[in-house]
């Protein structure tokens, strides 16, 4: 419910629902369908500490179907009173109820309890969405696997204790799916990504 | 030329005006109006209205009207438009004992509190051809006892619940899980087969359960009781903290009673079967209350021996508008795949040492 | 593409850009999104009624509409060809509901929805392949229980599907399974390409463009991301192999396109020309202007 006081807080979202949702969908489709291109999403605009890509993952993914966990650093009235308006999804405390999480950087080093799907129906996973400040940078790594032609380096500025936590996470089909979002770029991971460090294979 | 099947959107137009007109008839005939449909057709529009899921009798026979008589055709219609509609909110459940009865019965008791009220029913009419109809001309109707009132009709399986042969119908208060909304998982639990089920083949759901009493999964029903009349729903707006009156609509109620279960130092209980149906469906409702209980076989214990037992068969091909659909479309051209079928035949029979080469 | 543009039509304004609510819209993008992260999966989904009948392309038409946008140019084929009466009308529909551009080349498209065929022109990035799915379990005509396939699919337990091709081997001599000729993704699912012949299988293995599967009545939806391994199901001593005509095509020559057969007259006289109007088009076309050269 959106409490009485809350309208202060409202902020404009898509300019037109229809069309940007559409786009930033396609953005974020591609995305997931070619690991470790950098695709532009541009739609929205930030939303307190939400980056452009970041808020329009959120305003194409989420409605009243899908519960969403908010790290704390999202978690602020803004970013709560924006979300419940103009997406109506119910913010949940548990993350294994959540099919969407809302994550940032410091959130990444822990993602044991989020839903990484059942054999029968790995579909009903848990989708993270990740924050970083940028999407270069990092170590670079080589990912390998469906919607990569060859294999795919990526500098992805993500601690090492990530890859550790999504390889244990991590038993197809079952597996956590990943959008990296910073400033009005994104970056998908899909379960389906073979990740290697030096000239072995990290994650399944 | 089959292939003469291509040429695209002209010939669909010239198909689409050929319907209208085979539609419309003989034109020094007065057209059908949406009117005359819904308030003379009532059996007609309770089907519709109950397969394609949505409570509109104006709509329903616009429907029926638009698809010139072919009910399977207007309940797609209505589908295709309810689909379209925004939901607003989630009804209350409705209380069929508070429902304004237009007829009444029960098979499991001579008498009981509130009788038997027949209403208006085919049951007793010898199936005579009225040539009277052919004429135009009013009916006069049943006189009226300005006198008469409806006495209260409790529900009869409530009685055997009271003595303790039969178990309630529990609601779980759980929140109601949408078949038109999430995808359905076998196995299914009770309230999603109960909407299939209302969504359901009228004739499909009718020859199921006449299977159940030939044995295929037999439960020795009985109509326990069959109510058709008239009740409120009540919506409860989240923004207000008291449910409001939506309107009226018109619903058949059909409860069977079956046949035991219990042994094994359970007590014996009768079983029960669920049917309700917009409008006044009663096929509908008693065939939907039988295929409903022969569903609850697992539940109870029971080995599964007929179809109408089984609910992927059961739920998979009870919507006609699928059914239909998925029939209709052999219409299509399949040319590209019976070529692939004509290579594959062609080469199996070219074959050293096939069949007949080997039978001379 | 300006004269593309041009061609857009205007959208009929009684329903919702591509005719879908954005609710059911969002609830398909959600799934596509598992259906790309788990190549070959089937995820569920509470396919809505589309004014048109199931079997009929439903399962393409609400993915088509989830997905299209204002600049997309869209194409749709049925058996390879644009002008046969389902195409038209589907393609009818969008143009009515989303006012997008149409096409019939496949170069030209971004979106191309199609009943069983793959173009025979090759693919590009960018380019999205939307398949009209009846039955989208490859493993239903063995096994009719949901509940039991998904157990299959599950434990990657296939070998029922080897005991029946090689049954075929048995029998004919031969599989006897020339079209919807089930593959193997990215080693993981076996997956029905939709009714395809088997001569479009290899189209699918390592494909720039993205494919997208959906099945309306049977709601589901599935995916083989670009550059992904589709494999069909073979023995050792039966490789996979595709149809191949004697003929060529009567209109262009073509010598390696799919053909379809035509009766010419009531002595059944025999005709092969292209199933792919679009590719038998623009061959016969290039000829032309080469001979108008010389």
């Amino acid at each position: 419910m959106v409490q009485a006081h809350s309208s202060e807080w409202l902020q404009a979202a898509f300019s037109d629902p229809v069309l940007d949702a559409q786009l930033s969908f396609r953005t974020a489709l591609k995305a997931l369908a070619e690991p470790g291109l950098v695709q532009t999403m541009d739609r929205a605009l930030e939303l307190d500490s939400l980056q452009p890509a970041t808020y329009a993952l959120c305003l194409s993914f989420l409605d009243g179907d899908t519960p969403l966990w908010l790290a704390p650093r999202f978690d602020t009235p803004m970013i709560r009173a924006n979300l419940a308006f103009h997406c109506g999804c119910p913010i949940v405390a548990e993350r294994e109820m959540a099919l969407f999480g809302l994550l940032d950087e410091s959130e990444l080093l822990d993602l044991s309890d989020f839903d990484n799907g059942s054999e029968r129906y790995p579909d009903q996973s848990c989708t993270l969405l990740v924050q970083l400040s940028s999407l270069d940078n990092g170590p670079q790594l080589r990912w390998r696997g469906p919607g990569i032609k060859d294999v795919q380096a990526v500098e992805l500025p993500v601690p090492a204790g990530f890859w550790a936590q999504r390889k244990a996470r991590s038993n197809f089909p079952r597996g956590l799916d990943v959008f990296f979002a910073a400033g009005e770029h994104v970056m998908g991971l899909p379960r389906s990504t073979h990740v290697l460090h030096n000239n072995h294979e990290e994650a399944a | 030329m089959y292939v003469a099947v291509k040429g695209g959107e002209r010939a669909i137009d010239n198909a689409h005006a050929l319907l209208a007109k085979k539609r419309r008839g003989a034109t020094d005939i007065p057209e059908l109006t949406v009117d005359q449909v819904r308030e003379q057709m009532p059996f007609a529009v309770s089907r519709v209205m109950s397969e394609g899921s949505l409570y509109d009798p104006q709509l329903a026979a616009l429907a029926i009207k638009q698809a010139a008589g072919d009910l399977m055709e207007a309940i797609f219609l209505l589908r295709a438009y309810r689909t379209t509609l925004p939901r607003f909110a989630s009804s209350m459940p409705i209380d069929t004992s508070a429902m304004q009865l237009s007829r009444r019965i029960s098979a499991t008791f001579k008498d009981l509190p509130g009788g038997q009220l027949l209403g208006p029913t085919y049951d007793y009419t010898h199936r005579l051809l009225d040539f009277a109809l052919l004429a135009e001309g009013e009916q006069p109707g049943p006189e009226i006892d300005p006198q008469a009132a409806i006495e209260k009709c409790p529900r009869v399986l409530d009685f055997l619940v009271d003595e303790g042969l039969m178990s309630r119908d529990g609601d779980s208060s759980a929140a109601v899980p949408d078949i038109t909304r999430e995808p359905l998982e076998f196995p299914a639990n009770r309230a999603q087969r109960l909407q299939a089920l209302a969504r359901g083949d009228e004739g499909f759901l009718l020859a199921l359960s006449y299977s159940t009493q030939r044995g295929y999964g037999r439960n020795h029903p009985f109509a326990g009781e069959i109510r058709i009349g008239e009740l409120e729903v009540w919506i409860e707006p989240e923004e207000l903290d008291f449910a409001v009156p939506l309107g009226d609509i018109e619903v058949t109620e059909c409860e069977m009673v079956n046949q035991f279960i219990g042994g094994k130092g359970i007590e014996a209980q009768f079983t029960r079967g669920y049917g309700l149906a917009f409008g006044y469906a009663e096929r509908k409702a008693m065939g939907m209350a039988l295929v409903d209980r022969a569903l609850r076989a697992e539940e109870f214990g029971e080995e599964v021996q007929g179809p109408a037992q089984q609910e992927e068969f059961v739920l998979a091909h009870c919507d006609n508008v699928e059914a239909a659909g998925f029939v209709s479309h052999l219409k299509l051209p399949h040319y590209v795949d019976f070529q692939s079928e004509l290579e594959l035949i062609r080469k199996l029979r070219a074959q050293p040492g096939s069949q007949q080469e080997q039978t001379p | 593409m300006t004269s593309l543009h041009n061609a857009q039509q205007q959208a009929d304004s009684g329903y919702n850009f591509a005719y879908l609510d954005e609710q059911s819209k969002r609830m398909i993008r959600r799934g596509l999104l598992k259906a790309v992260a788990i190549p070959g999966y089937q995820v569920p989904f509470a396919g809505r009624e589309m004014p048109l009948p199931y079997g009929w392309g439903t399962g393409g038409m609400q993915l088509t509409a989830a997905i299209l946008g204002r600049d997309d140019v869209l194409k749709v084929i049925d058996q390879g060809a644009d002008d046969t009466t389902n195409a038209v009308s589907i393609r009818r529909f969008f143009g009515r509901t989303a006012g997008v551009a149409t096409t019939l080349r496949t170069p030209e498209a971004t979106v191309i929805q199609t009943r069983h065929r793959i173009p025979e022109t090759p693919l590009s990035a960018d380019q999205i392949m939307v398949y009209q799915v009846p039955i989208p379990e490859p493993l239903r005509f063995i096994e009719p229980s949901e509940s039991e396939t998904r157990t299959m699919h599950a434990l990657g337990d296939y070998g029922v599907m080897h005991v029946k091709l090689y049954e075929d081997i048995a029998t004919f001599g031969h599989i006897a399974t020339s079209y919807a000729y089930p593959v193997t993704v990215d080693d993981n699912y076996v997956m029905d390409p939709s009714p395809i012949p088997k001569f479009d299988n290899p189209k699918l293995h390592m494909s720039p463009a993205l494919m997208l599967f959906g099945a309306g009545r049977e709601k589901r939806l599935y995916a083989v991301p670009p550059y992904t391994r589709v494999e069909s199901l073979d023995f050792e001593d039966h490789p996979f192999e595709v149809q191949s005509w004697e003929h060529n095509c009567a209109i262009c020559g073509s010598a390696d396109s799919y053909l379809d057969e035509l009766i010419v007259d009531d002595a059944g006289s025999k005709q092969f020309v292209c199933s792919d109007t679009d590719y038998c088009l623009q061959r016969r076309d290039q000829q032309l202007s080469g001979e108008g050269a010389q």
